[in-house]
């Protein structure tokens, strides 16, 4: 079997569900050898991920010592709530999306895609959350109108500078915090704190887009679900999106002190 | 493509509880069209190794040509002659009709030159070379397989690769980059020259390529082995691709990282590697070297792998000392990631510099002894003087040079004299070119028959053999004399003194040229003209030479059964030995 | 010792000796010996290298071609004879034998670049800047070379050194990665723009038969005002080659120089003549900074403590205690780090509250000056670099330090 197509064989027409009829590839010797060499590889792919953010760690643990005072000024800019409350969304789906992988070797369809759904919706929310109440306001100084820490930045709100609808107000002095060159946040102590800004919006922007794509491989997995494609005699693809999830989770943990709790 | 004539093997084979017999993957489809889109969207192994063979070798060609250029702009030294600007050979072929009137747009043209001859050779032809060709190739019939792991993935990879050549020939096309193929900062982050993020974006898009083939052969070794087959019947060349595609994942990512980092300071200017934003330039060179330390091990290991079969069947002899070699794969690897810091020892501290200098030494006794062992295989063997042997021996000149010139680099009082001169180039050309290429001459000629079906013209691979080794030589080794005599790296001019030498070394590459044009001539002529080759041309011992030359599409007829050793020679008879090209009586120590 | 190209014999130790430092096989792989005796240590390692390669080589390569002949298919036969795929105390010799020879390797070769790298205290310093691309060499008085001379494809500048006196180059750049490299003295190390790198040499004895100076060497002793430069005329000198070894750029490879070994006494006079003495020394000129805006905080008379840390202290200091345990030593990379990111390094019991100076407060040159003017006060250095900072005249009864 030389084309790219022809590794599935299911019914075409009638009843069955496609799972039931899977087929292992043509050089496997059976489908649980198949499967143990679908983890292992995506394991190893898992590798090459913590590897890439292992980069991040690096620039971080070598900036932190070498500009002690900016990395604590810069990470008191931080709030550590609105990154706590990230890791709990986090650790929600990570538990939601174990639960559909059990789901569905279960065979409990409904509760897996259930399952699926909320994380999908708390990898959207992580998002949100990051976009609206973090990067938003650093950048450009412009708080989303429920944002509770407004209230704090009530005297520096400028009046009727609003953005997007109204949505959005603008506090002066707040915004600005940049990485490197594009720094514009005239209350700098530190000449160096640029830099910790473009540590943190690598990692936590490099990270955000891999939550992006574990919830495309998510969505895609609820979609082949819905099809019958997954069950409990071959449920592969939910388990590597899951692993891939978890890994994203980790990465989190560990960058969610660093930036956040460590002073 | 080119329509090649099949060869069916004799026998029934229908009947076992398998596939039944089927044709050569190399056989066309019905059309032309339909044989373009077999091929472009075909999962199985061979087909892409070859796709990813033509791909590295017109590459070769193609970085050959500017390292050509190179050596040609260095016939002269560049001077001012009444007011003109004269020895810049390369000026008119880039600016026609125009008179130079300061040497800097002429060095221009050289840095570039220079640049994408590296930039072309590291991350398109010889990371790739061995492992995506031969190794996709071979690896699932060395340890009787029908495919690699995950099949789509490999196609995957061979696309990935492809377009991240496209964004390099794109970068090529639309100013080049002149920053040297190491893109160090400040420099390559700052400089508003040529294009150099889309370059660097090609880079980074080829390093998946490499974790996924990689990733894949990983688990193909792990999984896919016949039954029977333990890990220490494996034969070396897998043992190689192995310990190669275990580097390819853990390191590949990091380069990736740091050229994710440059574009990042580049186009955002995060001001992490630029020093008046308070990063740390040398921080580059070490994310760069973690990774690109490691890549030369990728670079040689497959070739190493290679050298022991090849040397163990031309020789028809066991190797000498099986776990020797496997272990010693492994070791290097591991010790590979620790040794990036003897690129840096003029820009590290001293602490760093010590470390970094005794691991690096450290690295140098597993080489060694592979080489003693191969060396040990030759002894009471048979030798078959051969186009492939000639070449595994050329490869143990060459890369015995190149490693014994690793020395004084390793040893940090001569390396603060010989870092970044010529020295340094004529080193690393002896183990890559010297050793991986090398190697790769020796397994193309030594597997041809089984890849494409047709023996090659062995006066003529001889001949190619011979110019090559002479080119080299003559091209690179003047090259250590110019390194420790006080020339620099990189430079489009230099002083007078040092004008006869670099002439010898550019007479020398146009011999190089020579001896491959013969071999890609000798190709071409097999393909179109060769001899039908038999299944086992060498009597070899090793899963590959079961299939047939060119092996059908799903590489065994039936699942094989390893009943031997790969390199048991004095006690097995090789499979479908052709009692007519080599007799078998004999005295002697074997049994049938 | 001058370049032999005789065919070396062998026969006795001494020419043995001289054998790595000098003569045709030396002089195959290096021109001419090393200008620097430091540079001759690194020319033994390298030689006794080039030998000790030549030997491994050439036996693995008799051995292996001895056994393609003598093994070879239409000698023997289809059919290997049997043999052993292992013989432990072989393999156990040809694992541990080479391993003793690397360590050896390893360790002459760490000794050597420590003695490159640590300059003795006598050292004169000479501040380096490389940019693209060309070098300056800033001398202690303050002071740049005007001399040139003809090198590859452009005229390139003329440092001049003193020879038998030991001389320190701290080397940076001003842009992107460079790399000072003086070939005849085997010495490199890379120009980084966030700090320092230090490379040091002390020139051998000029040759007997080295070359003079004269107007078509160095233009300046004809065309100099008021003749200033007429004292170089006959004099001894020898030049070499100093290339910048780190790609940056179009012209890499025009980025050159030339180091102009003179007598030392008459280096003196050549420093004298180039220093414009209507501007301030160096050091001059680092007190009048001092005085506006480190005063406050800081002491320069011994024994008495301020906010800061006391100058008298700190420059050559080989271990200033830091808060939070570990030293520092007071080179140009700390005081340079303390100006531009005093957060970076605190000394141990003083509070961390200095503002930094960043570049457009304090510029490079500035924060030179304010160097010189560390070396003048601090009582680690020797009277003669005190003497060089200030200018102070030399005088034949000067005591050194």
């Amino acid at each position: 079997m030389s084309t790219v197509n022809s590794t599935h064989e299911h019914q075409s027409s009638g009843g069955g569900v496609p799972y039931k009829k899977y087929k292992h590839a043509h050089h496997w010797r059976s489908q649980s050898e198949e499967f143990d060499a679908v983890k292992l590889g995506f394991w190893l792919f898992l590798a090459t991920e913590v590897l890439l953010f292992g980069g991040i760690f690096c620039a971080y643990a070598i900036f932190r010592m070498m500009h002690p005072e900016a990395w604590k000024e810069g990470s008191s800019a931080l709030d550590w709530r609105w990154g706590g409350l990230n890791t709990v969304v986090l650790l929600l789906s990570s538990y939601t999306m174990a639960a559909s992988i059990f789901a569905v070797q279960t065979g409990q369809f409904a509760r897996a895609k259930r399952n699926l759904l909320i994380t999908l919706f708390c990898g959207c929310l992580f998002v949100a959350i990051k976009m609206t109440f973090e990067y938003i306001p650093k950048w450009s100084g412009f708080f989303f109108i429920l944002d509770p820490s407004l209230a704090t930045y009530k005297a520096a709100a400028v009046e009727g500078k609003t953005a997007f609808m109204g949505l959005f107000q603008y506090v002066e002095g707040y915004g600005g915090k940049r990485p490197g060159e594009l720094f514009t946040h005239p209350f700098a102590k530190d000449p160096n704190v640029p830099m910790w800004w473009s540590v943190y919006y690598s990692g936590t922007a490099l990270h955000a887009l891999h939550v992006i794509i574990g919830m495309i491989l998510i969505a895609r997995v609820y979609i082949k679900l819905g099809k019958g494609h997954y069950g409990p005699t071959y449920y592969s693809g939910v388990e590597i999106a899951g692993l891939y999830w978890h890994l994203v989770d980790l990465i989190w943990i560990f960058l969610f002190p660093l930036l956040y709790l460590i002073h | 493509m080119t329509t090649v004539d099949t060869s069916k093997s004799g026998g029934a084979h229908g009947g076992h509880g398998g596939h039944g017999h089927h044709g050569s993957y190399l056989e066309p489809r019905s059309s032309f069209l339909a044989t373009i889109w077999d091929w472009a969207t075909t999962v199985d192994h061979k087909k892409i190794g070859v796709m990813y063979l033509f791909a590295v070798l017109f590459l070769f060609f193609v970085a050959g040509v500017l390292a050509l250029m190179v050596r040609t702009e260095l016939l002269t030294p560049v001077r001012f002659v009444d007011g003109k600007v004269v020895g810049q050979e390369l000026f008119s072929l880039f600016y026609p009709g125009e008179e130079a009137t300061s040497v800097n747009k002429g060095n221009t043209v050289y840095n570039r030159i220079f640049t994408l001859h590296g930039a072309i050779m590291v991350f398109m032809v010889i990371v790739p070379s061995i492992p995506s060709s031969l190794g996709n190739f071979f690896l699932p019939l060395m340890i009787g397989a029908k495919d690699v792991a995950f099949p789509k993935l490999n196609l995957l990879s061979w696309y990935i690769y492809v377009i991240g050549s496209l964004f390099g020939i794109a970068a090529i096309t639309q100013g080049g980059v002149e920053t040297g193929w190491t893109f160090y900062t400040p420099y390559s982050s700052n400089t508003d020259f040529g294009q150099v993020t889309l370059m660097v974006l090609a880079a980074f898009i080829l390093g998946f390529s490499s974790i996924l083939t990689g990733l894949n052969f990983v688990v193909t070794v792990h999984k896919l082995r016949a039954p029977g087959m333990g890990w220490f019947d494996m034969p070396l060349f897998v043992w190689a691709t192995y310990a190669t595609a275990i580097i390819q994942v853990l390191a590949t990512p990091v380069i990736g990282i740091t050229l994710l980092l440059l574009c990042l300071e580049r186009v955002f200017k995060i001001g992490i590697f630029d020093p008046a934003l308070g990063g740390d330039p040398v921080l580059y060179q070490h994310f760069f070297w973690f990774y690109s330390h490691p890549v030369v091990y990728v670079m040689i290991l497959p070739g190493m792998g290679i050298i022991s079969d090849v040397l163990a069947v031309q020789s028809r002899k066991h190797i000498f000392g099986y776990k020797a070699i496997a272990f010693s794969s492994l070791g290097i690897a591991a010790v590979s990631f620790l040794v990036w810091g003897h690129h840096m020892f003029t820009s590290m501290g001293e602490i760093a510099s010590v470390v970094f200098s005794g691991l690096t030494f450290l690295v140098a006794i597993p080489t060694a002894v592979k080489v003693f062992n191969w060396i040990s295989t030759l002894y009471k063997g048979t030798i078959a003087l051969n186009t492939p042997m000639l070449y595994v021996l050329i490869f143990l000149f060459l890369f015995s040079i190149g490693g014994l010139t690793g020395l004084p680099l390793a040893t940090m009082s001569t390396d603060m004299h010989l870092h970044d001169t010529y020295f340094v180039v004529a080193h690393f050309h002896y183990v890559m070119m010297g050793g991986t290429i090398m190697a790769l001459m020796a397994g193309l000629h030594h597997w041809w028959p089984k890849m494409f079906g047709r023996m090659y013209n062995e006066f003529g691979g001889m001949v190619g053999a011979i110019l090559v080794f002479v080119g080299f030589n003559v091209t690179f080794f003047t090259q250590f004399f110019l390194g420790t005599q006080g020339m620099p790296r990189r430079y489009a001019s230099y002083v007078t003194e040092f004008q006869t030498l670099h002439q010898i070394s550019t007479v020398g590459s146009f011999i190089l040229l020579l001896g491959f044009l013969v071999h890609l001539f000798v190709f071409i002529h097999s393909l179109m003209a060769g001899a039908k080759a038999p299944k086992n041309p060498w009597g070899g011992l090793t899963l590959e030479w079961v299939a047939d030359s060119p092996p059908e599409t799903h590489n065994f007829p039936h699942e094989p059964l390893v009943k031997n050793g790969p390199y048991d020679f004095e006690s097995t008879v090789p499979p479908h030995w052709d009692p007519k090209d080599y007799p078998l009586e004999n005295a002697g120590a074997h049994k049938h | 010792m001058s370049g032999s190209t005789d065919i070396q014999n062998f026969d006795t130790p001494g020419a043995l000796l001289a054998s790595m430092t000098d003569g045709f096989w030396h002089n195959l792989w290096f021109r001419a010996p090393a200008g620097t005796k430091n540079g001759e240590a690194t020319d033994w390692m390298g030689m006794w290298l080039w030998w000790f390669c030549v030997a491994w080589f050439v036996v693995l390569m008799a051995i292996m071609f001895y056994f393609v002949i003598r093994y070879r298919r239409s000698r023997v036969g289809p059919v290997a004879p049997a043999s052993s795929a292992h013989n432990t105390p072989i393999e156990l010799a040809w694992t541990v034998i080479p391993s003793l020879f690397l360590v050896f390797m390893f360790f002459k070769g760490f000794w050597g670049y420590i003695d490159n790298i640590v300059a003795p205290a006598h050292a004169t310093e000479i501040k380096v800047e490389a940019a693209k691309w060309s070098w300056r060499f800033i001398y202690p008085t303050g002071a740049e070379s005007r001399s040139t001379k003809e090198l590859g494809s452009a005229f390139q500048r003329v440092f001049y050194v003193p020879e038998g006196k030991p001389v320190q180059l701290r080397i940076k750049s001003a842009d992107v990665m460079h790399a000072l490299w003086i070939p005849d003295f085997r010495i490199k190390a890379d120009a980084l723009p966030n700090r320092y790198t230090t490379l040091w040499f002390e020139s051998k004895p000029l040759p007997a038969d080295a070359p003079k100076l004269n107007a078509d060497v160095d233009p300046l002793i004809k065309t100099a005002a008021k003749e200033k430069f007429k004292f170089l005329d006959g004099v001894p000198y020898q030049d070499h080659w100093l290339f910048c070894a780190e790609y940056c750029g179009e012209a890499h490879s025009e980025m050159a120089a030339t180091v102009r070994v003179v007598p030392a006494d008459m280096y003196k006079k050549w420093l004298d003549a180039i220093t414009d003495k209507s501007d301030l020394a160096p050091a001059e000129y680092g007190k009048t900074i001092y005085q506006a805006q480190c005063s406050s905080c800081h002491s320069v008379d011994e024994g008495k403590t301020n906010t800061g840390p006391n100058w008298t202290e700190l420059w050559g200091n080989p271990s200033i205690p830091l808060a939070g345990g570990g030293t520092a030593v007071g080179d140009a990379n700390y005081v340079r780090e303390s100006v531009r990111d005093p957060a970076a390094k605190i000394h141990a019991g003083f509070p961390n509250s200095m503002t930094p100076f960043p570049a457009a407060s304090l510029s490079d040159d500035q924060l030179e000056a304010i160097m010189a003017y560390m070396k003048y006060v601090s009582k680690f250095t020797t009277q003669e670099v005190k003497d060089e900072v200030m200018r102070v005249p030399a005088t034949d009864a000067a005591p050194a330090k």
